[in-house]
């Protein structure tokens, strides 16, 4: 079992182990902060803001049971003793699982809360998944479980909350900015396109030849009335190769550079858009373009293939 | 033979662009222009045109102008240093090669935006790109950008193509380190290899191995070329040139020719071939030995192909059991060729002809009497055949 694997194991000992030390808030339920919460809120329930209307339906003002968590948030926290939940994030620590976020929080409400009444927590670990693979990184969910209490020990909510503890992805390797193609007279047109999101190609207004990549002059006719033409898009892989060594700018290794036939009948160089790059390459591929940003972040017409 | 161009060649067509101060188009659109008005006035077709000769500085190279212009294969491309003092050298080499056959019909030309752009009194150079600027760009904005990954495009489209395999290619490989293991002055002496070191390579561009690629070499070759007759007053067994040839075909472009119908062969090399086997009147068989461009594996196998060693597609077979080493059918690279002695651009390898005609090489072909050499591929190329002095 590796190291991790055994942290995690230990770490599944303390799900529904005892909670840590009682945390008791440094307030008790009051009308000041209810004001505070319902301004930012826009809430303008009665019950909890109007004396009458709450005596009337109430007996009493209430605290809105949203508030559950903050009459606890400032609560004093003894370092010392640590509950099952500080376990299992001790050990997904050690495990390398170091980067957190909260992914939801469930709230129970037993009863509503009066003023006057001061509110505890305790919390325990509940729930740790297996290993997922998310967009952050690799990662375990966890449920902590907050049970609130009164002074005299009555349970009047209960809080989970989701975390994701993952590990932090290595930072992407630094590979610059890929060069920016020369662009003159002859090629400004298809620079244009990408950024319209048009493949263009070069082609000859007097006898409709076709020309990747373009030229001034058409070797077909000899006229120099060139204008382009607006490819489908749609084409096949002609060939292909996968880049290893060295290093190059503005590029992450491997990869893979296309050479594409398009469907009509003119060839160029290109690569997989960046998020769509599939798991092989292969001569006859259908391929259908796409206009993604390479490192750096100007735009390529790229590729993604098609089943 | 006469050894005088003088009074054999003519000037027959003349043309150019408007002269102005904002020319509002591509350089490379003016040097076309220019080509195809002075073919029309010579009452020729593009298609006519097999040579064209320009200045070091002419920022369109050859290549350019011809797919530009739409002109015929060339077998005599040049380009001449030292600015405007070029300009009758390009009428020198022009007649050269008209005078001797090397080409029939050669364009001299020189074009560009001398005001509008790169403004020549500057100095530094800033502006327009220029057309060797903007064709690289269509393969390295992609991020393909060494040659290496050039000649991988080609090499995965002829496995396709054919069947050939990684391993067919470090065929060659092995070869090539085992002549260079017993050449002292090679870079791998006595460090051969074997088809299972090539497999286990590590990845270059795939399907490119480590062991498909050569070396990087400091060092320096040089050739002194001189008459026959020459030659025989001298102290070293004459190494005749029975041949020498240029050729860049229709579609040529710089290591990324990826636009041709075909790109599983290699024609350029093709038309090197054809005027080789006739400016020599000799044939695949009667060359007991060759020296093949090897900057990469695979466009070795292409090579053999396109000199009628064997049928395209074919190279696999023909280079398999032993026939390119020592002792086999055809040896290559008896230097170690660029994998393994040096990679000095092909000139090593030249010499490396020179001394199996001299039968003075470490790894000597009995009873050679013509080697062929090859230059680098991909590109514009060439190559020679050198023979013994019957």
């Amino acid at each position: 079992m590796t190291n991790s694997a055994a942290l995690i194991a230990e770490a599944r000992t303390h799900l529904g182990g005892p909670p840590g030390p009682l945390r008791v808030g440094r307030d008790p339920v009051n009308l000041p902060m209810v004001h505070h919460w319902c301004q930012a809120l826009d809430d303008q329930n009665q019950a909890y803001l109007d004396e009458e209307f709450a005596a009337e339906t109430r007996g009493h003002l209430i605290a809105p049971p949203g508030m559950l968590q903050t009459w606890t948030m400032d609560a004093p926290r003894g370092a010392e003793l640590m509950g099952s939940n500080d376990h299992v994030n001790r050990l997904l620590d050690e495990a390398g699982y170091t980067s957190v976020v909260a992914v939801n929080y469930e709230h129970e409400y037993v009863r509503e809360l009066q003023h006057g009444e001061r509110i505890s927590v305790r919390s325990s670990a509940e729930d740790l998944s297996e290993e997922k693979k998310t967009g952050l990184g690799l990662g375990y969910f966890t449920t902590v479980k907050h049970e609130y209490l009164t002074d005299d020990g009555e349970v009047i909510g209960i809080g989970r909350m989701r975390l994701l503890k993952f590990k932090p992805p290595a930072a992407a390797p630094e590979v610059g900015a890929r060069p920016t193609p020369a662009i003159g007279r002859d090629n400004q047109f298809f620079w244009d396109g990408v950024q319209a999101g048009e493949l263009r190609i070069g082609s000859c207004n007097a006898c409709q030849t076709l020309h990747h990549p373009p030229q001034p002059i058409c070797r077909a006719c000899g006229s120099t009335d060139m204008g382009h033409t607006v490819s489908t898009g749609k084409g096949v892989v002609y060939s292909h190769v996968t880049h290893h060594y060295p290093k190059l700018q503005g590029v992450e290794l491997p990869h893979t550079v296309l050479l594409v036939e398009l469907e009509e009948g003119v060839r160029l160089v290109s690569e997989w858009a960046t998020a769509a790059k599939p798991e092989t390459t292969y001569v006859g591929q259908q391929v259908q373009v796409s206009f993604t940003p390479v490192p750096g972040g100007e735009l390529r017409p790229t590729f993604t293939a098609v089943s | 033979m006469s050894r005088s161009f003088a009074r054999q060649v003519a000037i027959a067509g003349i043309g150019a662009t408007e002269f102005s101060k904002d020319s509002g188009r591509s350089e490379l659109q003016l040097a076309g222009e220019a080509v195809l008005l002075a073919v029309k006035d010579a009452g020729l077709e593009p298609a006519d045109v097999d040579g064209l000769t320009t200045f070091t500085m002419e920022t369109n190279s050859e290549i350019e102008v011809a797919k530009t212009a739409g002109l015929g294969d060339l077998t005599f491309f040049s380009k001449i240093g030292y600015g405007g003092g070029a300009a009758c050298a390009t009428v020198q080499q022009a007649a050269i090669a008209v005078a001797t056959g090397v080409a029939d019909t050669v364009v001299c030309y020189r074009a560009f935006n001398e005001r509008s752009g790169h403004r020549f009194g500057s100095g530094a150079h800033r502006g327009e790109p220029t057309s060797e600027g903007i064709a690289m760009g269509w393969v390295s904005s992609f991020g393909l950008m060494t040659p290496a990954s050039w000649v991988a495009m080609f090499a995965q489209r002829y496995m396709h193509e054919y069947g050939a395999t990684s391993a067919d290619f470090g065929l060659v490989s092995v070869a090539d380190r085992k002549h260079a293991a017993t050449n002292p002055k090679a870079w791998f002496y006595q460090q051969p290899i074997t088809l299972e070191d090539h497999q286990n390579s590590r990845w270059i561009v795939e399907p490119l191995h480590l062991l498909d690629c050569c070396q990087e070499t400091d060092g320096g070759q040089a050739l002194v070329v001189t008459t026959v007759e020459r030659a025989r007053d001298l102290p070293n067994p004459v190494a005749v040139v029975s041949g020498a040839a240029q050729g860049s075909a229709q579609g040529q472009q710089s290591m990324v020719s990826y636009y041709r119908d075909d790109i599983a062969g290699l024609p350029e090399m093709g038309l090197v071939a054809k005027q080789l086997w006739a400016q020599s009147g000799l044939g695949p068989d009667d060359i007991q030995t060759a020296v093949v461009y090897d900057h990469f594996t695979p466009f070795v196998l292409q090579q053999l192909e396109e000199f009628g060693f064997c049928k395209r597609g074919e190279a696999k077979d023909f280079i398999s059991g032993g026939n390119i080493e020592l002792g086999g059918g055809l040896p290559i690279n008896t230097h170690g060729g660029q994998l393994g002695e040096a990679y000095l651009h092909g000139m090593n390898g030249i010499a490396e002809g020179v001394r199996q005609i001299r039968r003075t090489s470490v790894n000597q072909v009995p009873d050679v009497e013509n080697v062929l050499v090859t230059a680098g591929t991909g590109v514009p190329t060439s190559g020679c055949i050198l023979s013994i002095d019957q």
